[in-house]
């Protein structure tokens, strides 16, 4: 039986293999977000920063190996785009890891530490949604049913949404200069956008399954 | 033998148009090159033709008695009819034009067997209706099924394409068993040629037409079908196929545009009726309608004139 179904076979491992390393992405950027807010500005390492990037550009290489098989070995014309719109979607998510890192590194930007638990709970929060949205569209692949799934990755967002406002609103009450308080910003509404890149790739999954339900 | 080529037009016009109805959804959606999707066709219309087409033929000939210039009338203005209504582009069934060529003349000889014809009306209300409760039940039933199925969704969709192939094989049997009485079927009422001889000459001319003339209409009517979505299609296909099949086990021709055109219809009900477009619908029923009555006008007045 498998041997009929070789080529989806193929595929379907290597978006497997794609959703693992933005796994493994995801637990490797909050170490070095983590290592970053903690570290003065002049004992930061790049090292880190730069290992995600690996992960990042990894990504990116298994994604257009798959973009490559369903068109060139003309896989699955009827759904090979919106595949590819999903996961185009979730490529946003390791990218928005590694340039919020980049930001914080090359910006030196100093987080003060009255802020880093709020912080801390605006990142675990916004990568919460990352899981869900990993489980969503690993679920969707194998059919089955994700749309409580997808409610969460909703809720999850909207609760970023607010604590990412909160957290800007502390911001601008501390008491360092006008500068800093921009780039804290910079650094929370990019932390906030993780939950809406997730959000996105809910919203085309739901659109799919809808259009695609037999 | 001469009166034998407008028999041979039809089948060729019938096998152009009509083999877009099965085999259309496989080649527009490039699951099976066009070459492939005629070889396929052509083998399992003829292996319909031969092996259940006979019924079709005894049903035509209930109609009403034929002799040779009548035979050869009834065929021309359903070929005529045929041609007309696809000029106007507007969906004819070669079934309808022939009985309604043939309904013509026994009008006119004051020869008509009302039962048969009750018989072959009856049947045409019943394609259209017929497939849109198959496609409803069989969407419902099949969907659950593959739902179920412990398959990806990478998987699940290339069954499906392969099941539209098998669909179209299984149409293009349908469609040879229960159309070729159409073709050369008024012949061998007449003596002309033998039942067998009939059925080989209507297979092999739609096969004709599916060779040498379908590409173009298979993908406009495939890619129209397509747009439903491949589970769509393939629920229509079999649908019409399962339907066409039934009146073939009954001998009664009937037309594979209409069959495919409930089956859409039963997915736009159950995908809501503001899916369905209403003018396409009135044009259907204008062709339903037009096709026996102009077929039936042109030979009643064809053999009237020459009568005369």
């Amino acid at each position: 039986m498998a041997f009929f179904w070789k080529k989806e076979q193929k595929i379907i491992s290597k978006i497997e293999k794609y959703l693992e390393l933005v796994i493994q992405a995801k637990s490797f950027f909050f170490t070095t977000i983590e290592e970053l807010i903690k570290t003065p500005i002049e004992k930061r390492k790049i090292d880190s920063v730069e290992k995600l990037h690996q992960y990042e550009s990894l990504a990116d290489d298994i994604r257009r190996e798959i973009e490559y098989d369903l068109y060139n070995k003309a896989l699955l014309p009827e759904i090979r785009g919106e595949i590819l719109s999903i996961m185009e979607s979730m490529d946003k998510i390791p990218n928005r890891f590694q340039s919020i890192c980049y930001q914080i590194f090359l910006q030196r930007i100093e987080i003060p530490e009255i802020i880093h638990s709020s912080l801390f709970h605006l990142i675990n929060e916004n990568l919460e949604t990352v899981d869900f949205i990993i489980k969503a569209t690993s679920g969707f692949y194998y059919k089955k049913d994700i749309f409580s799934l997808l409610q969460e990755v909703d809720k999850a967002e909207s609760l970023c949404d607010h604590i990412e406002r909160d957290l800007i609103h502390q911001v601008f009450q501390l008491d360092i200069n006008r500068a800093d308080m921009i780039l804290l910003k910079e650094v929370i509404v990019q932390i906030g956008l993780i939950s809406d890149k997730a959000e996105t790739v809910a919203d085309k999954l739901t659109i799919t399954i809808i259009k695609r339900r037999p | 033998m001469f009166r034998l080529i407008s028999s041979l037009f039809m089948g060729w016009a019938l096998g152009a148009n009509d083999s877009a109805n099965v085999f259309g959804p496989a080649v527009a959606s490039h699951t099976l090159k066009h070459s492939r999707a005629v070889v396929l066709c052509s083998l399992f219309l003829i292996a319909g033709a031969l092996l259940e087409g006979g019924e079709g033929l005894r049903t035509l000939s209930s109609l009403t008695t034929q002799n040779l210039d009548t035979a050869f009338a009834a065929s021309l203005c359903a070929a005529l009819t045929v041609s007309l209504m696809s000029f106007l582009k507007l969906p004819v069934s070669t079934s309808q034009a022939m009985a309604g060529a043939i309904i013509g003349i026994g009008l006119h000889l004051n020869q008509l067997n009302l039962q048969g014809l009750n018989k072959i009306v009856i049947c045409w209300i019943g394609t259209p209706l017929g497939t849109i409760i198959v496609s409803i039940i069989l969407y419902k039933i099949l969907g659950w099924f593959l739902e179920k199925l412990p398959i990806n969704i990478f998987t699940q969709f290339t069954l499906v394409k392969y099941a539209i192939i098998l669909a179209g094989c299984y149409g293009s049997y349908a469609l040879g068993a229960n159309n070729v009485a159409n073709i050369a079927g008024v012949y061998a009422e007449t003596g002309l040629i033998t039942p067998f001889q009939a059925l080989l000459i209507g297979s092999l001319s739609i096969s004709f037409g599916v060779i040498s003339y379908s590409k173009k209409i298979m993908i406009t009517v495939g890619k129209d079908l397509v747009k439903l979505d491949p589970f769509s299609s393939l629920i229509a296909l079999i649908s019409s196929a399962l339907v066409i099949h039934f009146y073939a086990k009954l001998g009664v021709p009937v037309s594979s545009s209409q069959a495919i055109i409930g089956a859409v219809l039963g997915m736009g009900i159950l995908k809501g009726l503001q899916t369905i477009r209403f003018r396409v619908l009135l044009r259907v029923f204008i062709g339903w309608l037009g096709t026996p009555l102009i077929a039936g006008f042109l030979s009643y007045a064809g053999i009237s004139m020459l009568s005369f």
